[in-house]
């Protein structure tokens, strides 16, 4: 009897280190001895809890005009100044902070959950229906992205929601396409084998073997894009078609101000830097990430 | 075989092309808004508006639009553009050469400075070199583009005034006549040198600004690549061997780095593409890019989907290339 | 050893060069013309605005910013340049109306060229008219078409009896007012026919080649037109229908961003600049370099309350309580700091009809008393349309987001729906919508082209998009429609304004002024309401 347990055991450990995949301790060691790791994570740390707490500290009401205090530049009743309608900087960007996270958030998570719906199924079940997975992927993904995206922002009323809408129409392919690869080149290992001669069925092999395998380049992938997406939106919205002013998504605050630059730098400039301080957390992050989870990558 | 590869690529690749038209069409005819309202303006009398639909075809069911939108494709028609009434394969042979022309520089300036810098830092790494050239390209990939275009031709035009502002050339400057369409190219052709150099100027802030994120993309491709080249067996074979270090960077190395450098340049003509949308608004560039800007403003329908399907086209083209190229260049890939 | 390391440096040195080399190619890219700070040549005048709205420069199709054919055709009468209520000869010496008012007929002056040198004739003007009505997808037809001359009629009703005279003959009954002002708009100018028949294909009445060439008579001909890129005029030597212009070359410079435009100003590389913010002229106007000048465009920002979709807005004391609520000094002298006329008519200042009257100043008092009169006195909620991009030069949301604070103040919760233009109007024009912030601005300065869209339902034009029905207004309009010029029409208009102000749902805003902001080298400068800046008049240091 005691010897049942023990192939399982070591089976398990097969399974894991065979996927690369590091434990717990493992992976906090390296995050202290990497810095990109370790100031990416603080950096993106640092925004969640802005995005989760900002609205509560922000000193003003965003939306709260003051038309005799227009375009004031940072002193001690605003720390970061005025904009073109008396409204304070400060608030507008800790408010902001909150829709660029969960908007870049929001976009990978569902590019990520359909494509691998996508991936999986087309990896794992091969045939007809991976080739159509691989030629829509192959459609979607030969759209320069911002094109697309500008497209579809622009047919539906232009608005966050639907920004968000259309750029993750332009992003699950690229996680399809990587996980569907990452389900290739498992599905040939021998512990799916062995799971499968052990008798496990196909959705139990895709849940414990074939995920979490992929899971580490998803992530890798994931948060470098969401980076990437908070970039996009910033973009939709300074042509306009994503978030509207009033609403205090930095991309808006970046187009509103982009004619004081020379005059009331502060305007635009505090925005865009914020977005660059955000994006540059999560490309850190991402990095790290990849440094972390993959030992065979030398940085 | 390599033939049978590559035809089996073009295959592919014109199913991709109609799966395109089908996309774009579905996403901009699912339109809540009226094109034809838009292009009449908010003044033109009530009648106008239905005479102007009708006129364009714009009444008759999807399906049928649809049909007669590929029947023209494959005569090479794009529809007639609904805000400007010029058929619109005339609108984006107008304005492609100017895009062509920045995305070109801007992948030029990429390159040349990508490369040299990717090789250089992956010879020092870790040391400040490496780390500076790193916190500079994950700058480039993380700052948003459109304040890039705006700081840098504040400070280099306005500010230090080394460098001239936005457009193709200087408003004194009498343009060439238009052979290309590519300013560098027509002023060249027609011999005017001061115009060259005009036109030269002009294209070095856009096209920087426009190649800055590749520029650090193929820094990082390259010396990722470069360090994983100089670690293989060939190398040390190389080394034992007693060739010098830089000879081993160069000529073996770096061929070997130059496979997936070349996946990202393809890659990368797609974000260029996009890039293009938002560079050119801020400096004017009368290029495909702004013209696509301008056609989903006014929802002109047949614009759209033409920009769309030219991009898309183009970038499949970029990708069978590149991937032709990498087949060509890494003998382990079998075809 | 050494060959290796000799070739090593070589690479490496290769790295280097290449990036050197780039610096290097820059260098000489700085050498260029780099941000030349002079004026350029004083007969050169450089523009830098936005030429992307411009479809086409063929005139008889022009419909959305006309100066440039202004500039290049003339037309049998125009404005005068001090009054642009009242025409002045051009092409035509003189003319006269028949006594019923149906029959008009233009001597023209002898000798008028074109500016190839063609002889300009009366069958000329035929001719461009006849392409008015023909031009398929025309958008400014109905200037023609308006008065009954069609393109089945055309032949019988625009004639030439001799090679100097033309006659019109109308359908239907147009005010003497507004007939003269549609024959001095640039729809109606004079191609050279000959030429244009020349360059007709596929039965395009000459529009394929005409859209970006000019054949005109007008003080400028067209050098080039690059698509996106610029417009550039140069002077017609022929040019003798009034003095020549000091202006030689003029370059209309697409810059579609205003920091661009405004660094082109700052460096000397642009003469004038169209489309500053209201902060960025503020930053010039106490600069001794530059000036700023402004003229008050012909046309109307306004608030439409639909009395159909709208319970409340089915009462006029609701009307009249918006009225009251609103800010309009705030709206004028700090949204738009001070870029904006208050105007509370529905006649723009600079047209006949135009009535100063202020009746409404904000008093939240009384707006709320009138809502409760009106059984509103709990308030209630309205969606209202506004346009994306931005209103007189001031992002529209921002604007909306000042009405809806102003309307909190007396209960009333006002949702503003950002839409795309084409969407708007699509609601708009569908009748569907609840309350639009929009803009009304002339098509020809005539009164008439702003009461008959506010006052007449039948019209099918604003006031019936609101759907809003007031006969006994209709009658009013319609009449003052007909009315020669004179103080019977005029105050009729004062009546019609009167009405609307009391009894419209119409909230009118504000009027906005067209503003430019240019070098102090430019001396002469006066704007055209119509025309924008006038190239004849204005000179160069």
């Amino acid at each position: 009897m005691a010897s049942t347990p023990l192939p399982i055991t070591q089976e398990a450990d097969l399974l894991r280190e065979g996927a690369g995949a590091v434990t717990w301790l493992e992976g906090v060691r390296r995050l202290l001895t990497n810095p990109t790791a370790a100031v990416g994570s603080i950096l993106v740390g640092f925004w969640i809890l802005i995005a989760i707490a900002g609205p509560l500290a922000a000193p003003q009401n965003p939306y709260m005009q003051h038309l005799d205090a227009r375009l004031t530049p940072p002193s001690a009743l605003q720390w970061l100044g005025t904009d073109s309608l008396g409204r304070d900087i400060l608030s507008r960007l800790l408010y902001g902070a909150r829709l660029s996270i969960s908007g870049g958030f929001a976009v990978v998570a569902a590019a990520v959950v359909i494509g691998t719906l996508a991936g999986v199924t087309a990896g794992f079940f091969g045939g007809v229906w991976d080739d159509l997975v691989m030629r829509v992927t192959d459609m979607f993904l030969a759209f320069p992205s911002l094109i697309l995206a500008m497209a579809i922002a622009a047919v539906l009323h232009p608005s966050l929601t639907n920004a968000l809408i259309a750029v993750a129409v332009t992003w699950w392919p690229t996680y399809a396409r990587l996980i569907r690869g990452q389900t290739l080149a498992v599905k040939e290992n021998q512990y799916v084998e062995a799971a499968c001669a052990l008798g496990m069925g196909k959705i139990g092999i895709i849940a414990r073997h074939i995920l979490p395998n992929a899971f580490a380049p998803v992530l890798v992938q994931a948060t470098l894009d969401v980076g990437a997406v908070i970039l996009t939106l910033a973009g939709l919205s300074f042509i306009g078609f994503g978030a509207q002013p009033p609403t205090p998504e930095w991309g808006v605050m970046v187009s509103d101000g982009r004619s004081f630059l020379q005059t009331q730098w502060w305007v635009p400039t505090l925005p865009a830097l914020a977005i660059l301080s955000l994006v540059l957390a999560c490309n850190l992050a991402g990095d790290g990430l990849r440094d972390l989870l993959d030992p065979r990558s030398e940085r | 075989m390599f033939l049978q590869f590559v035809a089996r690529r073009l295959m592919l690749m014109l199913l991709v092309l109609f799966g395109i038209t089908l996309i774009t069409f579905v996403v901009s005819h699912v339109v809540p808004a009226d094109p034809v309202a838009a292009y009449v303006g908010s003044q033109a009398p009530q009648g106008v508006v239905e005479k102007v639909r009708h006129e364009y075809g714009l009444d008759q069911p999807l399906p049928e639009q649809y049909l007669v939108y590929l029947g023209g494709l494959l005569r090479g028609d794009l529809g007639t553009s609904i805000h400007d009434d010029r058929p619109v394969a005339t609108d984006i042979a107008t304005y492609f050469p100017a895009t062509f022309e920045l995305a070109m520089a801007a992948m030029v300036i990429a390159i040349v400075l990508g490369l040299p810098i990717g090789v250089i830092v992956a010879t020092r790494k870790d040391k400040l070199v490496d780390h500076m050239a790193r916190a500079l390209s994950l700058t480039g990939v993380s700052l948003p583009v459109f304040f890039l275009a705006l700081l840098l031709l504040a400070v280099f035009y306005v500010k230090l005034g080394v460098l001239p502002g936005p457009g193709e050339l200087s408003p004194y400057t009498q343009p060439p006549p238009r052979v290309t369409g590519m300013m560098l190219v027509d002023t060249l052709l027609a011999g005017d040198l001061p115009a060259f150099q005009d036109a030269f100027s002009h294209l070095v802030l856009p096209a920087f600004v426009l190649g800055f994120a590749t520029t650090g993309i193929i820094v990082r491709m390259t010396r990722s690549s470069m360090i994983e080249a100089l670690r293989q067996d060939f190398v040390r074979t190389a080394r034992a061997k007693g060739v010098g270090r830089y000879r081993v960077v160069v000529v073996h190395a770096l061929r070997n780095a130059m496979i997936p450098t070349v996946t990202v340049i393809g890659l990368a003509f797609g974000s260029l593409l996009s890039g293009a949308v938002l560079t050119e608004t801020i400096f004017s560039w009368p290029g495909l890019g702004r013209y696509a800007t301008e056609s989903v403003v006014t929802l002109d329908i047949p614009a759209i989907m033409g920009v769309t399907i030219v991009a898309a086209f183009t970038y499949s083209v970029v990708n069978l290339v590149v991937d032709v190229a990498y087949a060509l260049l890494d003998p382990r890939i079998t075809y | 050893m050494a060959p290796e390391c000799v070739s090593a440096r070589r690479y490496r040195g290769r790295a280097f060069c290449a990036i050197f080399g780039l610096i290097g190619l820059l260098a000489t890219a700085c050498g260029g013309t780099g941000g030349g700070a002079t004026p350029g040549p004083s007969t050169t005048l450089v523009d830098a605005t936005n030429i992307s709205a411009i479809v086409t420069l063929d005139p008889n199709q022009s419909y959305e910013d006309l100066s440039y054919d202004h500039d290049m055709y003339s037309t049998l009468v125009t404005f005068n340049k001090a009054d642009t209520t009242k025409v002045v000869p051009s092409v035509a010496k003189t003319w006269n109306m028949s006594s019923d008012g149906m029959s008009w007929t233009f001597h023209l002056s002898k000798g008028v060229t074109f500016a190839n040198g063609d002889p300009l004739t009366a069958s000329d003007f035929v001719y461009s008219i006849e392409r008015v009505v023909n031009l398929p997808k025309n958008p400014a037809a109905w200037l023609v078409t308006q008065m009954g001359i069609t393109s089945s009629n055309v032949t019988q009703q625009v004639t030439a009896p001799d090679s100097s005279t033309v006659q019109i003959k109308l359908t239907q009954p147009v005010a003497p007012g507004a007939f003269l002002d549609i024959i001095a708009f640039p729809t109606t100018a004079i191609v050279d026919s000959k030429v244009v028949k020349q360059h007709e294909s596929n039965g395009d009445w000459g529009h394929g080649w005409l859209d970006d060439h000019s054949a005109g008579s007008g003080p400028f001909v067209l050098d080039r037109w690059d698509r996106g890129s610029q417009i550039v005029l140069k002077a017609n030597p022929r040019y003798d229908l009034g003095p020549r212009p000091s202006i030689t070359r003029a370059v209309f410079s697409n810059v579609t961003e205003s920091s661009a435009q405004y660094d082109l100003l700052q460096k000397g590389q642009a003469d004038v600049a169209t489309g500053l913010t209201y902060q960025q002229m503020a930053q010039l106007a106490g600069n001794s370099k530059y000036k700023v000048v402004s003229q008050p465009n012909l046309s109307l920002e306004y608030i439409g309350l639909d009395v159909k979709n709208v319970p409340a807005f089915a009462n006029p004391l609701v009307w009249q309580a918006v009225k009251y609520a609103i800010d309009y000094k705030g709206i004028v002298q700090q949204l738009l700091s001070g870029n904006a006329i208050l105007n509370q008519g529905i006649v723009p200042k600079g047209m006949q009809g135009y009535d100063s009257d202020l009746p409404f100043t904000q008093d939240v008092a009384k707006a709320k008393s009138l809502l409760q009169q009106a059984g509103y006195g709990s308030g209630f909620s309205v969606d209202m349309l506004v346009p994306t991009g931005d209103i007189s030069g001031i992002p529209a949301s921002d604007m909306a987001s000042k009405i809806k604070s102003d309307l909190a103040k007396i209960g009333i919760t006002v949702n503003p729906r950002q839409l795309a233009a084409s969407q708007l109007y699509t609601t708009y024009r569908a009748q569907q919508a609840q309350m639009v912030l929009a803009n009304w601005s002339a098509d020809y300065p005539d009164p008439d082209d702003f009461a008959k869209p506010f006052g007449d339902y039948g019209q099918k034009s604003l006031a019936w998009r609101l759907n809003w029905n007031d006969p006994s207004l209709a009658q009013m309009v319609n009449k003052a429609g007909t009315l020669p010029n004179g103080p019977e029409r005029n105050n009729l208009y004062k009546q019609i304004n009167e009405y609307e102000m009391m009894r419209g749902p119409f909230v009118i805003l504000y009027q906005p002024l067209l503003t430019y902001a240019m070098t102090n080298h430019m001396q002469d400068v006066s704007i055209n309401p119509i025309f924008g800046l006038d190239l004849l008049s204005v000179s160069k240091q």
